[in-house]
């Protein structure tokens, strides 16, 4: 039986290819999508969730737009300019517009009623800011007991990215993430950059990826390169002509657990500092006073990564 | 104090409070010198942290800052003037040469740098050992000579000296076996003082960190300037957390590769001011060990 699975996103080139590999590797069934203010505006972020949905002949994933903002502040620690390219996401991703519309429901709505509702486990991988999640959790104090694993991709150790400390999905909305990363859950795996700029993806993958001629095939291709001409700009990795696909590494977990390397430590979020806020802070040393409450990915496994993209996007049946 | 004295022109030393009290830790100090016949002057500095009040490290070191070995008695007193004021003679006196090495808390750089404006300019450099990327001791990421003055810090680095950073992500990577201490018993005094001190060290470092190696934290900071081929660095922008609940205290390092930072979230940091250490060579450990044994040959 496939493993059940939500995605609370901010779609986003990554987010896209996430959500494409969730929704035609057999191995997992996409329940429901909800959107969060993150990578772009949230109307773009359900927009461009859609969008992949329809390309992909997806359009019964059920889509439900969440936060328009963090949930305490007005904005991000310091606000998005909102006329800039980012390079990496593009406000409308490259394929064409949706047919589909998006669910009445609200996000924060959907999450507590299908998971109050839900019969067997439904794994939540949140893979945006943590808004949504932290709303749920403020409505429902039965909403984390209710999820049997949690997969986030967000947070950095070694170097951030926004900042010299702090990753995107953490910092955007630090307040969120500290309350989110606190909850207690059954199961929380964090996926942050140190794992997941390990996992590149480069053009000769994407090459192959465009010669499948799958609607998935050619979506991620698209998106992928954009990403790696943004990553080659701003924020070249180790090596040119490659890009991280972060939140793909999440949803592959789910398919393989041998595609991480976790250590199990504590890890909380600083919403404080002047230079730190939105940090990711874990305890590797054993130094503070908190139990272990996360399984935190220091690595990633490229090769396989790359070939469960490859063979899932190959396939021509959805 | 033993790798200066073998290698450098050792002109001064000044104790702040950290590992023990100030009183024990200039008692240390001073008994050191005697033990291995250093003469530089010695002044006692600050009791306390710029702000606050002073954390200790008693579970690391002891209760008198230096335990493991017994220290002969002092033969000398402390100057009868402040670290501060020795360190401003010192440096007016050998101004554009003297580099000031502080392997504890920053208080007296911070206070001497604050007190005498000129400082910065007598100074040739500042070399630190403190902070860390990633890794904490003090806390979950603060590493201790900065954690237990994280102002003090702030205001050394952003003194515009030049400045070197050795920090714990780099001192904890490298460290003496306990067959090197073995090793270093066999030769004379000093050497067998300075074993059992390294053999406490590693053994309060089993316990609480479960290492297996003793890192010479302090000695790294004189590196640069005994021979830089043994430590790596980058020259980057590093600054201090100062307001952070989970965060004060710690060294937030520029590690980020950036492009164009134009573009999109990312938010570039200020200029570069700190040449920081990345990575060990594999002769520095064996290049301190040999500094011991031959001061201690040289002595006797």
């Amino acid at each position: 039986m496939p493993r059940k699975l939500i995605i609370d996103c901010d779609t986003g080139s990554d987010d896209a290819v996430a959500i494409m590999l969730a929704a035609l590797h057999p191995a997992l069934e996409l329940v429901g999508i909800t959107t969060v203010n993150g990578n772009v505006q949230v109307a773009n972020c359900t927009d461009n969730t859609l969008r992949v949905l329809d390309f992909i002949g997806r359009c019964d994933i059920p889509v439900y737009e969440g936060l328009n903002r963090p949930i305490t502040r007005q904005d991000f620690p310091i606000p998005r300019a909102v006329k800039k390219s980012t390079g990496i996401h593009s406000r409308e991703l490259p394929i064409p517009a949706p047919q589909t519309k998006k669910r009445q429901k609200a996000a924060v709505e959907y999450l507590i009623e299908t998971y109050r509702a839900a019969t067997e486990e439904i794994t939540l991988v949140p893979v945006g800011p943590l808004s949504n999640i932290a709303a749920c959790i403020a409505c429902d104090p039965k909403f984390v007991e209710c999820v049997p694993e949690i997969v986030i991709m967000g947070g950095a150790h070694h170097h951030g990215n926004v900042t010299p400390s702090a990753e995107f999905n953490i910092w955007a909305d630090p307040d969120a993430s500290a309350s989110v990363f606190a909850a207690g859950w059954k199961r929380l795996v964090c996926v942050p950059l140190d794992a997941t700029h390990e996992a590149l993806v480069s053009l000769e993958d994407t090459a192959k990826m465009t010669a499948m001629d799958t609607p998935a095939g050619i979506a991620a291709a698209r998106f992928v390169e954009q990403r790696i001409r943004g990553y080659d700009a701003n924020q070249p990795m180790k090596e040119r002509g490659a890009a991280p696909v972060h939140d793909a590494v999440c949803v592959a977990y789910l398919v393989d657990p041998s595609i991480i390397t976790t250590d199990f430590c504590h890890v909380a979020v600083e919403t404080v500092g002047t230079l730190t806020v939105g940090r990711t802070v874990v305890d590797t040393n054993f130094r503070g006073e908190h139990a272990p409450n996360c399984h935190f990915a220091f690595h990633a496994n490229r090769k396989k990564f790359v070939n469960m993209l490859l063979t899932t996007f190959a396939s021509k049946t959805a | 104090m033993v790798y200066a004295a073998r290698h450098l022109d050792l002109r001064a030393i000044t104790t702040v409070f950290g590992n023990q009290t100030l009183d024990k830790v200039t008692r240390n100090a001073l008994s050191l010198c005697r033990l291995a016949r250093i003469d530089a002057p010695v002044a006692a500095g600050a009791a306390k942290p710029l702000l606050g009040e002073e954390l200790r490290s008693v579970t690391i070191h002891g209760k008198t800052g230096i335990d493991g070995a017994e220290l002969p008695e002092p033969d000398r007193a402390a100057l009868d003037l402040h670290a501060v004021e020795l360190i401003c003679r010192t440096a007016r006196a050998h101004r554009g040469e003297l580099v000031l090495v502080a392997t504890g808390a920053l208080t007296n750089v911070a206070l001497a740098l604050s007190t005498e404006p000129r400082l910065k300019e007598w100074l040739k450099a500042i070399s630190v050992m403190g902070g860390s990327t990633g890794i904490g001791n003090s806390t979950e990421v603060a590493e201790f000579n900065i954690h237990v003055d994280p102002e003090a810090a702030d205001i050394v680095l952003r003194a515009g000296v030049p400045t070197w950073l050795v920090g714990l992500d780099v001192t904890r990577r490298v460290g003496v076996t306990a067959a090197q201490i073995d090793d270093l018993r066999e030769g004379g005094q000093l050497a067998r003082t300075l074993a059992d001190l390294l053999a406490f060290f590693l053994e309060s470092l089993r316990r609480v960190h479960g290492l297996d190696t003793a890192s010479l934290h302090d000695p790294c900071a004189l590196v640069p300037f005994i021979d830089p081929t043994l430590i790596s660095y980058r020259y980057t922008n590093v600054r201090v957390e100062l307001a952070g609940t989970l965060t004060r205290g710690m060294t937030v390092a520029e590690l980020r590769r950036l492009g164009n930072t134009q573009l999109g979230h990312i938010r570039p940091s200020a200029a570069p001011n700190v040449c920081l250490a990345r990575e060990p060579a594999p002769g520095l450990i064996p290049h301190i060990l040999e500094a011991i044994r031959d001061l201690d040959a040289r002595i006797g």
